[in-house]
């Protein structure tokens, strides 16, 4: 089955949305120069007098060209699905022409800005092992008809689950560890003000803000109308987000580890927050802000299959020497069996657990600590791709050598 | 003086002793580490001095040069002891610690043990191994040194400090055992 050759421009509001930052730039250069000249003004002393038509039409040749550039770059630029191969050439200076081959690609997301959502354009990012292709922007029509033929699936959703708004408020009060963190960082601010009683002082506060912000509200707008929907076998797409919606495709077969994390305070409610390792991303994604326990079982159910939901349950505690070796040695403990390595970790609780996949183990781990050495405990840290690492923390020299073998073993295919 | 150590249960093998490296690698940890406390010591010591000072100033008001350094006291020279102490044990331990290093190329994986106060064993199979490269800095060079760098999805792992003639051999070995044993991606 051939299909005709795909093949388009980005919306036309590209050269638009690309060249105000240039000429918002050449205007902010214009006002700092403003007291070398004068428009329109005769005979005033050290300034040169520029006649009032001669600035207009100044300012309209740059401006004119300034877009008539972008313009030109646009017209010249566009994208192409040929069979296997997207490719988008564009560039009038430098020219730019990137292919990249269909199997290669491993999610295809559409993201939808607010400015873009009211002019009803979106983006569309390609991710490849390593890198991601952004076409910004195109209308939703041509970015789904792209998506869903560089996918080449049928697009039968299932949506899993969906998190309610009320629900997420309550979470993220509940979530003791980020809010006294964010509340660390206002009195950090707030501090040389309340002890110079100087008002300029408050001005500290500003390299703290964008930290607070990102702790406290961004999260409550990234984090709202979350949901996650099952595209196709093997396939885990998050929708989110209050004024940006962004989607975010994640695929079983590229999942390194998961991770259930269960702040202090939301144990009454059995909530707990799900991430997600996937290997080529930098740091775990998250996968659901917070949900109710089952739901998440359901989710390892869905992405590593049965036995990795047994896995979540009945850890080998850590022994007895670990009691001298750290505070919270109750929370730690490990499993291994059926394919599956399991770590807990956590404070007073066993707030934590990771599940991975044995076959994604890339590298396996013994340290110790001089501290360790001397109650005889070693930790085994199993390396995931990625550079995240999977640890089951304390345990005692024995154990520990029998586990990294163990760890080792089924690691590698026989 | 040095009381050598012989690796225990988690960091040893069944029947295998680990190849060693270089002896001259000790003297090559050593300028490292004299180099890292040298740094360290002065950049320490140099912040402290000027904390001090403005601290001191602040205090007291002072007006002079004289006066913003009246904290001074000859005695504080001791404290230059400090890092001569902890160079005195450190050229101690990288003896001890050169006889726990090593690495050994078993059928499947490769085995490399580092470290001495923080030890680790790390485990590798050929299979997962990406890239090998060859790396030599300008003291290793001195020294005719180089290390071996081996890239896995999971990061690097450095077999440091072998003659270059091993370290190539290393590397086309891997190389070669990488390719044989490479899983279906």
């Amino acid at each position: 089955m051939t299909q005709p050759p795909l093949e388009g421009r980005l919306h036309p509001v590209t050269p638009l949305r690309r060249s105000w930052a240039v000429l918002a730039a050449l205007a902010g250069l214009a006002y700092q120069q403003h007291n070398l000249f004068s428009v329109g003004t005769s005979g005033t002393k050290d300034k040169i007098d520029v006649p009032l038509w001669i600035a207009c039409t100044i300012v309209t040749v740059i401006v004119a060209a300034v877009v008539s550039l972008f313009i030109t770059s646009w017209r010249h630029s566009r994208y192409s699905l040929d069979g296997d191969e997207l490719g988008y050439r564009s560039g009038l200076l430098f020219k730019v022409r990137r292919h990249c081959e269909l199997h290669h690609v491993q999610s295809v997301d559409i993201g939808r800005p607010i400015l873009g959502r009211l002019l009803g354009v979106c983006t569309l990012r390609v991710v490849m092992s390593g890198t991601t292709m952004t076409l910004s922007y195109l209308t939703l029509h041509q970015a789904r008809t792209l998506k869903s033929r560089i996918l080449a699936e049928d697009t039968t959703d299932e949506r899993l689950h969906q998190v309610k708004t009320t629900d997420l408020v309550l979470a993220l009060l509940l979530d003791l560890g980020t809010n006294l963190k964010s509340l660390v960082l206002v009195a950090i601010g707030v501090g040389p003000y309340v002890l110079s009683g100087e008002l300029f002082t408050l001005s500290t506060l500003v390299a703290f803000v964008p930290k607070i912000w990102k702790l406290t509200g961004r999260r409550l707008f990234a984090y709202s109308r979350w949901s996650v929907t099952r595209t196709a076998e093997g396939s885990y797409r998050t929708d989110h987000g209050m004024f940006d919606t962004q989607q975010y495709t994640y695929r079983a077969s590229r999942i390194a580890s998961i991770e259930i994390h269960q702040p202090f305070l939301w144990r009454r409610f059995d909530w707990v927050e799900v991430r997600v390792a996937v290997a080529g991303a930098g740091r775990p994604g998250v996968l659901l802000p917070v949900c109710p326990r089952t739901v998440a079982e359901k989710l390892v159910l869905h992405l590593l299959g049965p036995d990795a939901v047994a896995h979540l349950h009945a850890p080998i505690p850590a022994p007895h020497e670990a009691r001298r070796a750290t505070l919270f040695y109750k929370a730690l403990g490990y499993r291994l069996g059926s394919g599956y390595f399991t770590a807990w970790r956590g404070y007073f609780f066993r707030n934590s657990i990771t599940v991975c996949p044995v076959a994604r183990i890339q590298t396996v781990d013994v340290r110790q600590g001089p501290w360790q050495r001397k109650l005889g405990l070693a930790s085994v840290h199993a390396c995931m791709a990625g550079g995240s690492s999977v640890a089951a923390a304390h345990r005692t020299t024995a154990e520990s050598a029998d586990l990294a073998t163990r760890l080792y073993r089924a690691s590698t295919p026989r | 003086m040095a009381r050598y150590i012989r690796p225990e249960p988690p960091f040893t093998l069944d029947g295998v002793d680990m190849t060693r490296h270089p002896a001259r690698t000790v003297r090559v940890h050593r300028i490292g580490a004299a180099l890292k406390i040298l740094g360290t010591s002065a950049l320490v010591g140099t912040t402290a001095a000027l904390a001090t000072t403005l601290i001191h100033t602040v205090v007291t008001k002072a007006r002079t040069w004289h006066e913003m350094f009246s904290w001074w006291d000859p005695t504080l020279a001791f404290l230059a002891l400090a890092p001569f102490a902890l160079y005195v044990w450190r050229w101690d331990r990288i003896k001890v610690g050169w006889h726990f290093r090593g690495y050994h190329l078993g059928d499947e994986e490769l085995y490399i043990r580092t470290g001495l106060l923080h030890r680790s064993f790390t485990v590798l199979a050929y299979a997962r191994i990406q890239e090998v490269n060859v790396v030599s800095g300008p003291i290793q060079r001195r020294y005719n040194l180089a290390t071996v760098t081996i890239s896995s999805a999971a990061g690097h792992d450095t077999i440091a400090d072998v003659d270059p003639q091993t370290a190539y051999d290393l590397r086309d070995r891997l190389t070669d055992l990488a390719r044989k044993r490479r899983l279906p991606v």
